[in-house]
């Protein structure tokens, strides 16, 4: 199997501290896989290597065929990998339209077309996701004036815009309400099954095990476990050292 | 990754609800029209309508200093080094001499290829300084701006040193004002139209989270380096256009750390990162010189000083924030000095 | 609130801005004031009418004191016209003087905006000029573009001379020939070899060209010729450069406040041509205040003293002129005064000979003139220039200002050389790298001192404090105003400033930092930057913007080797400089509260849960930095200028030193500023002619290399540097 995402060992170093340490993860075309690990553990910080925000100290990132271990940001934003974050990133003095309209696939936008107003066949696509994550109603607000919840799903929207072909979404649940995380977790399984491969880091372990293909351990920067959501789930080393960290 | 909450000034960019918009754009052209036809006003002579070139200079400048300071929110301390290199090369190309006759260049195209020689080192250098973040791309701006003063200073050949040049005196008023007026219409009309495209919104994107928008696949250095280029050519032009009604430069008067102080002083009065605030801040900010300062004399910069203070800690969006209806109201200043409170309305922080 | 209010209410607002645009508009564009009408003015004498002149002065900015000089000399002028000599004759006709004043606020837009409307609103017959060459250069095109004549004694250089005006009239010797007559002396006396150097900018630039010429005439040879940017603090590069030359005179200068540093830094040197020769300065009796018996022997150019021998019909003689002044102002006239006084009267005496005041007449007759003044003969050239008024030359001689050139209006002999001349010799090429190393070092000392206090707050709280430069400026002027009134040795206040500035940097963090630290970055530097030019502006009001100098025991210079000299005070001040880092390294890794800081520095939240009070850890760290900071300003003062805007620069060069070093490194402090201090002494040493202008941009050009190529930092600090944007 050709991955679409193809990491291998990874490293990064904050002066002293190592806080990935040689991880390898891929993730296939089409896949859902689920990144867990307890605080601490590397992933935020995996996340920015993959995305290429942060320079790795060693190791390599290959994606779609494509080395982009070297690569900025919006390149690898144009190949088609999307991502979330975990403190979320709109722009919030924009309005939510404004915040999707902005988040099209750029490699078809030349910088000229930039000056443009935007075309309808991307108003309704900004339409439909909108309708799709039940933000429509709210288009013409400032994204700052949304709710924690409604900013995740508006984070979510921004990824697809992109029509990536890998999203990385870090922690698509946290903040928002219990009958919302049913919903995203909805709309992710609909997403995927349109082809969209998903790398997911969460907290939420029902979350994970329910939707996910196959699951990676993070512990110390470090890949502890990989497998299907059960065989993690009963193995000795995760559950010493994610729940027994996790102290309940 | 927590860096994204630094750097990031206030603002306000939504620009108001349909009604709002309409008054904005019936005041714009009235007040065009009206200075459309002064000059043909009796008791209107040369000395009213320069005083307006320069405050159109003025404003031009500080419109110029907000699509970079305001719109993408890198805050460029050294803008006054466009208008300079604008102004010496239109002096250097109308003052061009060789042994034999004057050659000269006419006015308009010395200034023009001012303007486009401003927008290139601007472009040159900005290349390398948007690179930086704000307070460091901040100095590295001021420390530019202080480096091509001093390389205009000892290339005495080229620049004519510390002694400067001068320039064919040519000083038809009229005319200088109707084209700077034209001109900074025309510029406010381009950064309106420029704010409702993709490019505008995606300047905003930069200033509110440069990360995320990099992350969303917009190449941020590029759109960064653009509009920088844009205010460096512009403000050339501006400096061009001064320099001939100057008759004449040298560094310490084409290069003044004042200018960007007004631009800054100006667009922050006004409201950083809209339209028309720069316009306003700066009229204001004459307004007040004229009528107010003049008789403080040494004191005014003091009070120029208090000003900043006040505006910055009370006063965020500026005098175009009062007529916003989520702008700073009286109760809310009081609130902002006490403690927290107002600051929600402040990018970059989590509720 | 319903929408429909909010609607109303910004309607009403919208207007009533607009309202108070059109009326701001309409208060620019209009005249506030008609003037004074020509019956007002001539109330009470029995004129026929007026002859209406107007000008433009500086009353406020960096010309405001010559300005008023300016402007107290025409008024001398308007005075006895009106008063002594009956009115302007026309015709038979007695008219009166009126001469319209307007603030350029030593602006050049705002001096050209004046002239226009002088000439459009007021409709002025006649014009006098500004104060200062960049001021007139503009003003005069205007007057030029519109016809009218300007007269004027007090720009002086030789560019808008070689433009081909015809109304632009200069009674002063022009820039190029200020050093002519003290040339040609100090020739005659045996002066073999010389050495210039001069400000970049219009003036001195035009008196240093003109010097070079009249040197080589002369046959003197010139061995160096220096240029050095405006705002400069500190000559010794430049000193220490001549010396190693060893030439027979100095020549230098551009403003008063050059000639402090030029005496300091010789002084400090060692550096004693035999005839020291100062373009301006010496002919203010308050330069000797300021300098004392250091400035003994040095010559100055003047355009006009009291004591010459000049005589003429009007006002008498130079004495007798110099008597009325006093008795009008209570204080005597210096040569600016007398240059305005001398221009009014070219014009007064070009109408009455006209016999009209119609421009092409009036400028025929100043063609023509040639009058015999208190201020010397007056007659034009045909670029404007009076070049029948020959410049004089001025010398200390015992805290006494004489004059000692031409012969013709000596009241002194020339002393050559003068006492205290002489010693030392050519340096050869390793003296000059050795000396280049000390001096390199030195300054590395004092940058030290500078940067601590900013880095550790940038450190500590990542605030950037853009008024760290005016805080250097209140110590140095404390330790100034302590040395001037009680003569208290600079290093003996330390312990004072050190207190003060304790309390006023504790003041400043709970007042306003503490309010803008948790704010965007912009907030802080904004703040901070306002608060510098309040300052700034606080003590040029309070102090004016002359350079000052404190005095220290610990002056002069130790002879190591040959012609390698350590200069004592500089010395003394890396001195301190290594204790307060020693010390500072200390405090921060073994003391509880330094272990607090560096925790606070470090993760705010974490410190916040360990208990540690970060608020007071904040206003403690503050108050401790801008106390070092102010003790690095009162230890300066007897090396770099005081003055309220000698802050800009160094806060640019601690930023600079900071960000290449580490935020809050005491080390890296240390090692930044040494290798600046070294880079800045090698060009200034090595890089002819232009290397001190090279040396102030350095620390830019350094910064914005090392932050492009390196913008995660060079090392470590207590908080890592940063500047990647995305």
């Amino acid at each position: 199997m050709t991955a679409l995402l193809d990491a291998r060992g990874v490293v990064k170093r904050f002066g002293g501290l190592t806080a990935v340490d040689g991880v390898d993860i891929s993730v296939g075309p089409g896949e859902l896989v689920g990144l867990i690990g307890p605080n601490g553990s590397g992933k935020t910080t995996l996340f920015d290597c993959l995305s290429r925000i942060s320079a790795i100290d060693s190791g390599s990132i290959s994606f779609d065929g494509v080395d982009i271990t070297r690569h900025r940001p919006h390149q690898v934003a144009r190949l088609g990998l999307a991502r979330t974050f975990q403190l979320i990133r709109v722009y919030r003095e924009l309005t939510v339209s404004e915040n999707m309209e902005l988040s099209i696939q750029w490699r078809r936008v030349g910088t000229a077309r930039l000056f443009g107003r935007t075309d309808a066949a991307t108003r309704r696509r900004v339409e439909s996701l909108l309708e799709f994550l039940l933000l429509s109603g709210l288009r013409h607000e400032r994204a700052g004036a949304l709710s924690g919840g409604q900013r995740r799903l508006l984070e979510i929207g921004m990824a697809l815009m992109s029509e990536p072909k890998l999203m990385l979404l870090d922690e698509a649940t946290s903040g928002v309400n219990p009958t919302l995380v049913a919903e995203i977790a909805d709309r992710l399984r609909e997403v995927n099954a349109n082809g969209v491969a998903i790398l997911l880091v969460e907290h939420n372990v029902g979350f994970v095990a329910e939707l996910c293909h196959r699951v990676v351990v993070l512990d110390r920067g470090a890949k502890l476990a990989e497998g299907t959501p059960r065989q993690i789930m009963e193995d000795p080393a995760v559950i010493e050292a994610y729940f027994g960290a996790e102290g309940e | 990754m927590k860096s994204t909450t630094s750097g990031k000034p206030v603002f306000i960019a939504r620009r108001g609800g349909p009604r709002l918009r309409l008054v904005l754009v019936r005041v714009s052209v009235g007040l065009l029209v009206a200075l459309a036809v002064l000059p043909t006003l009796p008791g209107v002579g040369d000395s009213a309508l320069f005083t307006l070139t320069l405050m159109l200079t003025s404003v031009a400048v500080a419109v110029n200093w907000n699509l970079t300071g305001g719109f993408t929110g890198y805050v460029d301390f050294g803008h006054a080094a466009w208008f300079g290199i604008g102004a010496y090369t239109t002096a250097m190309l109308m003052s061009l001499q060789t042994n034999g006759p004057q050659i000269g260049w006419p006015a308009p195209p010395a200034m023009i290829l001012g303007a486009v020689v401003a927008g290139a080192v601007a472009a040159a250098i900005g290349r390398a300084t948007m690179r930086l973040k704000g307070p460091y791309f901040s100095i590295a701006m001021l420390g530019t701006f202080v480096a091509v003063r001093e390389i205009v200073r000892v290339s005495g050949g080229l620049t004519g040193g510390g002694v400067g040049l001068t320039l064919p005196p040519y000083l038809n008023r009229p005319l200088f004002y109707y084209i700077q007026l034209a001109l900074v219409a025309g510029l406010v009309a381009f950064t309106w139209w420029l704010r409702g495209t993709r490019f505008g919104a995606a300047l905003v994107a930069i200033r509110e989270d440069e990360v995320g928008a990099e992350m969303r696949g917009i190449n941020t250095t590029r759109l960064k380096v653009i509009v920088f280029s844009f205010a460096g050519f512009s403000t050339g032009l501006f400096g061009g256009l001064w320099a001939y009604q100057n008759t004449f430069v040298d560094p310490d008067i084409a290069f003044v750390e004042l200018r960007t102080v007004d631009a800054v002083m100006g667009t922050m009065l006004g409201g950083l990162g809209t339209v028309a605030g720069p316009v306003v801040g700066t009229v204001a900010l004459f307004w007040l010189r004229e009528l107010l300062w003049a008789n403080l004399l040494d004191y005014h910069l003091i009070a120029q000083g208090v000003l900043l203070i006040v505006i910055v800690l009370f006063l965020p969006r500026g005098l175009v924030g009062i007529v916003d209806p989520r702008g700073a109201s009286v109760t809310g200043l009081w609130r902002r000095w006490i403690g927290r409170g107002a600051r929600e309305n402040e990018p970059g922080k989590e509720p | 609130m319903k929408p429909g209010k909010w609607v109303r209410i910004r309607l009403v607002v919208a207007l009533v801005t607009v309202a108070t645009l059109i009326l701001g508009l309409a208060a620019c564009g209009a005249d506030e004031e008609a003037p004074a009408t020509p019956d007002q003015a001539a109330s009470g004498a029995s004129f026929a009418g007026t002859v209406r002149i107007g000008a433009a002065l500086s009353e406020t900015g960096k010309f405001a004191v010559e300005g008023r000089d300016s402007r107290e000399g025409y008024d001398t002028w308007v005075r006895w016209v009106n008063e002594e000599y009956g009115g302007i004759e026309i015709e038979g006709r007695r008219y009166a003087a009126e001469v319209i004043y307007y603030d350029d606020e030593s602006d050049a837009d705002t001096a050209a905006n004046l002239v226009q409307k002088l000439i459009d609103e007021d409709q002025v017959d006649f014009l006098l000029g500004p104060y200062s060459s960049s001021l007139t250069t503009g003003a005069s095109a205007i007057a030029e573009a519109n016809n009218v004549i300007m007269v004027e004694g007090n720009g002086t250089s030789d560019t808008m001379f070689e433009r081909g005006f015809r109304n632009l009239f200069l009674v002063a010797t022009i820039a190029s020939d200020y050093t002519k007559s003290t040339i040609e002396a100090l020739a005659a006396r045996g002066a073999r070899t010389a050495v210039i150097a001069y400000e970049d900018t219009s003036f001195p630039t035009a008196v240093a060209s003109g010097a070079r010429r009249h040197l080589e005439a002369n046959g003197i040879e010139v061995l160096a010729m220096e240029t050095y940017p405006k705002d400069i603090q500190d000559a010794s590069a430049i000193m220490t450069k001549f010396r190693d030359l060893d030439p027979d005179i100095f020549v230098g200068g551009g403003h008063y406040n050059d000639a402090v540093l030029f005496v300091n830094a010789a002084k400090e040197l060692g550096f004693a041509p035999d005839g020291m020769l100062i373009t301006v300065g010496p002919s203010n009796p308050k330069l000797i205040d300021e300098l004392g018996e250091d400035l003994d022997g040095v010559l100055g150019p003047t355009q006009w003293e009291s004591v010459m021998a000049y005589e003429g019909p009007y006002f008498g003689s130079a004495s007798d002129y110099a008597a009325y002044y006093e008795s009008l102002w209570g204080e005597p006239p210096v040569y600016q005064a007398a240059s305005a006084t001398a221009a009014a009267l070219a014009l007064h005496l070009a109408i009455e000979s006209a016999g009209t005041t119609d421009t092409d007449t009036v400028r025929e007759a100043l063609y023509a003139l040639e009058a015999d003044t208190f201020y010397g003969p007056l007659s034009f050239d045909e670029r404007g220039v009076n070049t029948s008024k020959p410049m004089g030359t001025v010398q200390v001689q015992d805290g006494r200002i004489r004059v000692v050139a031409p012969g013709e209006a000596a009241v002194a002999d020339l002393v050559y050389p003068r006492a205290g001349a002489g010693g030392g010799g050519k340096a050869s090429a390793a003296e000059r790298v050795a000396q280049m190393l000390i001096n390199g070092i030195a300054l590395g000392g004092m940058y030290t001192l500078l940067v601590l206090g900013f880095s550790i707050i940038w450190g500590v709280m990542g605030v950037i404090n853009f008024a760290h430069g005016e805080f250097v400026m209140i110590g140095a002027y404390m330790a100034w105003l302590a040395n001037d009134v009680w003569g208290v040795d600079p290093f003996l206040t330390v312990p004072l400033v050190f207190l003060v500035m304790m309390l006023v940097g504790f003041g400043t963090q709970r007042l306003l930092v503490n309010r803008v630290i948790d704010r965007p970055h912009l907030v802080s530097l904004l703040v901070m930057f306002a608060v510098a030019i309040i300052l700034q502006n606080i003590m040029k009001v309070a102090f004016s913007a002359d350079f000052r100098r404190a005095d220290t025991v610990l002056d002069g210079v130790w002879q190591v080797a040959g012609e390698v000299t350590v200069p004592v005070t500089r010395f003394w001040i890396l001195v301190v400089a290594l204790v307060v880092a020693g010390g500072l390294t200390l405090f921060l890794s073994r003391s509880r509260l330094g272990k607090s800081i560096r925790a606070a520095a470090q993760n705010r939240e974490t410190a916040r849960i360990v208990g540690i009070d970060v608020a007071k850890v904040y206003a403690v760290t503050f108050a401790i930095c801008i106390g070092i900071t102010g003790v690095a300003g009162a230890l300066v003062s007897p090396v770099l200028a005081v003055q309220p805007f000698q802050g800009p620069p160094l806060t640019l060069k601690a930023f600079a030193i900071t960000a290449m070093a580490g935020l809050g490194s005491v080390r890296g402090a240390l090692g930044g500023a040494m290798v600046l201090g070294l880079v800045e002494a090698g060009l200034a040493v090595y890089i002819p002619q232009i290397g001190t202008n090279l040396a102030v941009v350095a620390s830019f050009v350094l910064l914005v290399v090392a932050l492009v190529v390196r913008p995660q930092g060079l090392f470590k600090g207590l908080r890592p540097v940063d500047a990647t944007a995305a």
